[in-house]
């Protein structure tokens, strides 16, 4: 459930303020819940970022677009969108466990 | 712990290096955070690929709403109740399909490229200021009254552009400028005229004084008059000579003789350096007695750069009672360049003509100029200090252009010499005013008389009527100069050469309603010299596509549409037909030589036609490319730059009756050969390097189509965006002419039948959206291929396009109920 939410707030988050809203939040998320495992953060962030291109893909030509932009670097069209989703996993992992680490971890 | 910190260290590293290439980007690369958000980024461009069914925008400056509808073929139909209104939707409505390829044009003339795609386009930028196009466009619009037409009507169509890049918001930006981390910048009215200048730079730079000197160099003026001839070996012109055949001239060509040793010029290094690469367009027209339906018949096909998005965008503007004109527009022009109204169609070709002089100029410092010598007196230069940046605002270089009275100074780095381009383009003026007041003359009498203020770049306007009349013209400023011809370089300390004044319209190259009942033009030598010996140019244009549509025309008495439509991909060759015989020939003449006899069989083989599935014109081709590099081995200096060659091997059917002409001696051989010798080793040649690079002759590599094809580049040359590798009928001369890279071509093919209703058919080879991911990006290209044609719709109120509708759009004015 607090994956679900944490993807929740990481897609309200890029709506608002595009990638820094990622980074804001994972932030927060591993100041706030110190006890999560970053990877979660990360896997919250790709989540997020699968919903929305997601929606890209109801309303528009996205295979196409993943399609062009693979062939651009040489790739296969699946390869951008691992690369994107890629991208926001490691930002939110890295953020949040450097937050995590800022803050202290709980003692166990 | 130390694992854990292992893993802190890693998260950082991993943290700093997405945030700083999100923040700054990685190399010349788009900032990575940006470009992947799927909500602002790259991603989002896929959410608008198509335009919606039904849109409302507001427009500032719009009098009264316009209604645009869009019909099956993606082209808007603007129905405005003013011109001025109508001129804001069309800017309106092309920035909403083409913004990217808009801004890439415009900053191309006004050589600011490189702020957009960095330093990769500083040369052209360079290129373009040293010319003084920005410098021309800007002193014009500046001499531009508020009040004038031309420049309420570029102000109008800036509105327009505006309209749409200030409601774009971040899910709304091209994709290229997310591949470029670029966002628009809002359109100016001075942006349209940096695009007519970026015409002029395609269609009238020519620089046949570095030709000229090239060639002086290597055989001597004598013969070099004669290789770049200002009169073409073939006549068959623009302004019909009451001939029915022809004209033919067969006198000798003088030898090569001693090279001349001023050293050449290089002003402008790219120019024309692969004559294979080539532009041309052909037009013809035909008279109501010669078709079949008894109306006149017009076929227009420009011949341009072949892109994606098209260089061309359609629309049809309407405004009651004043203006009802369907056509192409170039994306940045205030209007239709090339169409049909009600009552008149009319298309163009480029005149090539000479409208370029160089003045080699006496200078105070040659290092730094500040004034010039002129008739004794010192003046000072018109000096501009000149920054070019690059895409973050860094500055990429520094220049001064310096500007004599007759224009641009460029600096010649071989000779270290200075001189001054004079260049209608750069004088030019009143080009919107022509086109507009041509969309509404209600004949062709009257459609040229709107156009004789229209000064560059030189075209020949046909048109025809309702009324049945046929009507041509070369279009344009044409200097007079005080020597005769302009193609040699001026002394710039005396005013004796300057141009004395311009050629009078009662003078220009020209023809209404001929005789023979059609007209045509193809880049050819527009005026027969037997019938006008002033000079216009120089090193024409080969005839071989305007003898073949005179060849077309002239047999066929009951002309149809259809007829017109399939003679724009017509795949003869009347340069085959001359050289394919002589090769023939010249093969029968060494019967021992069993190669020679098996290449002679291959290309009697070949009806001589371009056709896609043909497996023989490879071989012809390949003959000529070898005839041609054996025949003028003089004019190849061994090292150096592409030497100049004769075009298009006209010149090389001239020599074809001297049979002993010193030409055809191979200057590396100790015999000297003859014409028939050089034929035969050339086709020797050919079907050796033939079959080396395609296999036997009918292993099925030699199919046209699988040997030539034509590209179509995407603007920024992204291959991926691009329609390349596109086999098409036609080859080097044809009316559907494909040569060099393929990058030229059939921009725009149009046929118009000037009944009681006009009737219109069109393609181009791309569609009306510049997404990539519409349905609309490439939807042309394939009909193009196949040389087939769409019809036009053309009606005339907006409840006429019932069932045919796409897409809608109302257009009104700000603080309007609902905008």
């Amino acid at each position: 459930m607090a994956l679900l939410l944490l993807a929740l707030a990481y897609a309200g988050a890029t709506w608002a303020a595009g990638w820094l809203g990622v980074l804001v939040v994972a932030v927060a998320w591993g100041f706030a819940r110190p006890g999560r495992a970053p990877w979660s953060s990360g896997l919250a962030a790709a989540l997020a970022w699968t919903v929305l291109l997601g929606a890209n893909a109801l309303t528009g030509p996205l295979a196409k677009l993943a399609g062009i932009l693979g062939a651009m670097l040489g790739l296969p069209a699946l390869a951008p969108v691992l690369l994107t989703l890629a991208f926001v996993a490691l930002l939110g992992w890295s953020a949040t466990r450097l937050a995590t680490a800022i803050r202290g971890r709980p003692t166990t | 712990v130390t694992r854990r910190r292992a893993g802190d260290a890693t998260a950082l590293v991993v943290l700093l290096l997405l945030v700083l290439s999100s923040l700054y980007g990685p190399g010349a690369a788009p900032r990575i955070g940006p470009l992947l958000d799927p909500v602002r980024g790259i991603w989002s461009v896929a959410s608008r690929a198509e335009l919606p069914r039904k849109a409302r925008a507001a427009i500032p400056g719009l009098a009264e709403p316009v209604v645009v509808r869009y019909d099956d073929r993606g082209v808007p139909h603007v129905f405005a109740h003013s011109e001025l209104d109508a001129v804001r939707a069309l800017g309106y409505v092309v920035a909403r399909d083409r913004l990217f390829q808009m801004e890439l044009q415009a900053r191309a003339g006004a050589g600011r490229l490189s702020e957009l795609v960095g330093p990769v386009a500083l040369r052209l930028d360079r290129e373009t200021r040293e010319l003084g196009l920005p410098d021309a466009a800007r002193r014009r619009f500046e001499a531009l009254p508020d009040s004038s037409y031309d420049r309420r009507t570029l102000e109008a169509f800036a509105e327009g552009v505006n309209g749409v890049i200030d409601a774009l918001g971040a899910r709304g930006i091209p994709l290229e400028y997310h591949l470029l981390d670029r966002k628009p910048e809002r359109w100016t009215a001075i942006d349209g005229l940096y695009l007519f200048a970026r015409m002029g730079l395609t269609l009238s730079l020519s620089n046949l004084e570095r030709e000229h000197r090239a060639m002086d160099e290597l055989v001597g003026t004598r013969a070099s008059d004669q290789l770049l001839p200002r009169e073409s070996p073939i006549q068959e012109p623009v302004q019909p000579n009451g001939r029915t055949t022809p004209r033919v001239d067969s006198t000798p060509l003088p030898p090569p003789g001693p090279a001349v040793t001023a050293a050449r010029l290089r002003l402008f290094p790219e120019d024309r350096e692969d004559r294979d690469e080539i532009l041309g367009s052909n037009n013809w027209a035909v008279s109501p007695r010669r078709t079949a339906a008894g109306y006149a018949l017009l076929a227009g096909d420009p011949h341009l750069d072949l892109t994606l998005p098209s260089i061309w965008y359609e629309a049809h503007l309407v405004v009651p009672d004043s203006l009802d004109v369907y056509g192409v527009t170039i994306p940045g022009a205030p209007g239709i360049v090339i169409g049909f109204t009600r009552d008149v169609a009319w298309s163009a070709t480029n005149t090539e003509a000479d409208v370029l002089d160089l003045y080699s100029e006496i200078v105070d410092q040659p290092g730094a100029p500040t004034r010039y010598r002129l008739d004794g007196a010192w003046h000072d230069l018109r000096q501009e200090v000149t920054r070019y940046l690059g895409r973050h605002g860094e500055v990429l270089a520094i220049d001064t252009l310096r500007f004599s009275h007759r224009g641009p100074l460029r600096h010649d780095p071989v000779t270290g010499r200075w001189v001054s381009v004079r260049w209608t383009q750069l004088e030019a003026g009143g080009e919107i005013t022509s086109f507009s007041r041509a969309a509404r003359a209600g004949s062709a009498r009257a459609w040229l008389d709107t156009m004789a203020t229209y000064q560059a770049p030189p075209q020949n306007f046909l048109v025809a009527d309702r009324q049945g009349t046929i009507a041509i013209r070369s279009t344009g400023r044409f200097p007079i100069r005080p020597g005769g011809r302009g193609d040699e370089i001026q002394r710039g300390d005396t005013s004796a050469g300057d141009w004395t004044g311009d050629w009078p319209t009662a003078r220009l190259p020209q023809a209404i309603d001929p005789a023979q009942g059609f007209l045509a033009s193809a880049n050819q030598q527009p005026i027969d010299p037997q019938a006008d010996s002033g000079y216009l140019g120089a090193d024409w244009y080969s005839p071989w596509r305007a003898l073949r549509i005179n060849q077309l025309l002239r047999a066929d008495s009951a002309v149809t549409p259809d007829d017109m439509r399939r003679w724009q991909t017509d795949p003869g060759s009347p340069a085959a037909d001359l050289f394919v015989p002589a090769f023939l020939a010249a093969a029968r003449r060494f019967p021992g030589r069993d190669s020679l006899q098996r290449a002679a069989t291959l290309l009697s083989q070949w009806n001589r036609r371009y056709t896609r599935d043909n497996t023989r014109a490879v071989l012809y081709d390949e003959a000529m490319r070898q005839m041609e590099s054996l025949l003028w081995d003089e004019l190849d200096p061994g090292v150096g730059p592409v030497p100049p060659r004769p075009a298009q091997a006209v010149v090389a059917a001239r020599l074809l009756p001297d049979r002993t002409s010193p030409w055809w001696d191979i200057r590396e051989t100790r015999p000297v050969e003859d014409r028939d010798a050089v034929l035969a080793e050339a086709l020797v040649r050919a079907l050796a390097a033939t079959v080396s690079r395609y296999g036997d002759p009918d292993a099925g590599g030699w199919r046209w189509d699988r040997v030539r094809f034509d590209n179509i580049y995407h603007v920024l040359r992204i291959p991926a965006l691009s329609a390349l590798r596109l086999p098409v009928q036609g080859g080097p001369g044809t009316l559907n002419p494909s040569s060099g890279g393929g990058g030229f071509g059939p921009s725009w093919r149009m046929v118009v039948e000037l009944g009681p209703e006009i009737r219109a058919w069109g393609i181009y080879p791309g569609g009306q959206s510049g997404n990539p991911l519409s349905r609309r990006y490439r939807d042309g290209i394939s009909k193009w291929q196949e040389g087939q044609l769409d019809t036009l719709r053309f009606p005339r109120r907006a409840t006429d396009l019932e069932g045919l509708v796409s897409a809608e759009l109302l257009l009104v004015p700000p603080g309007s109920p609902g905008s």
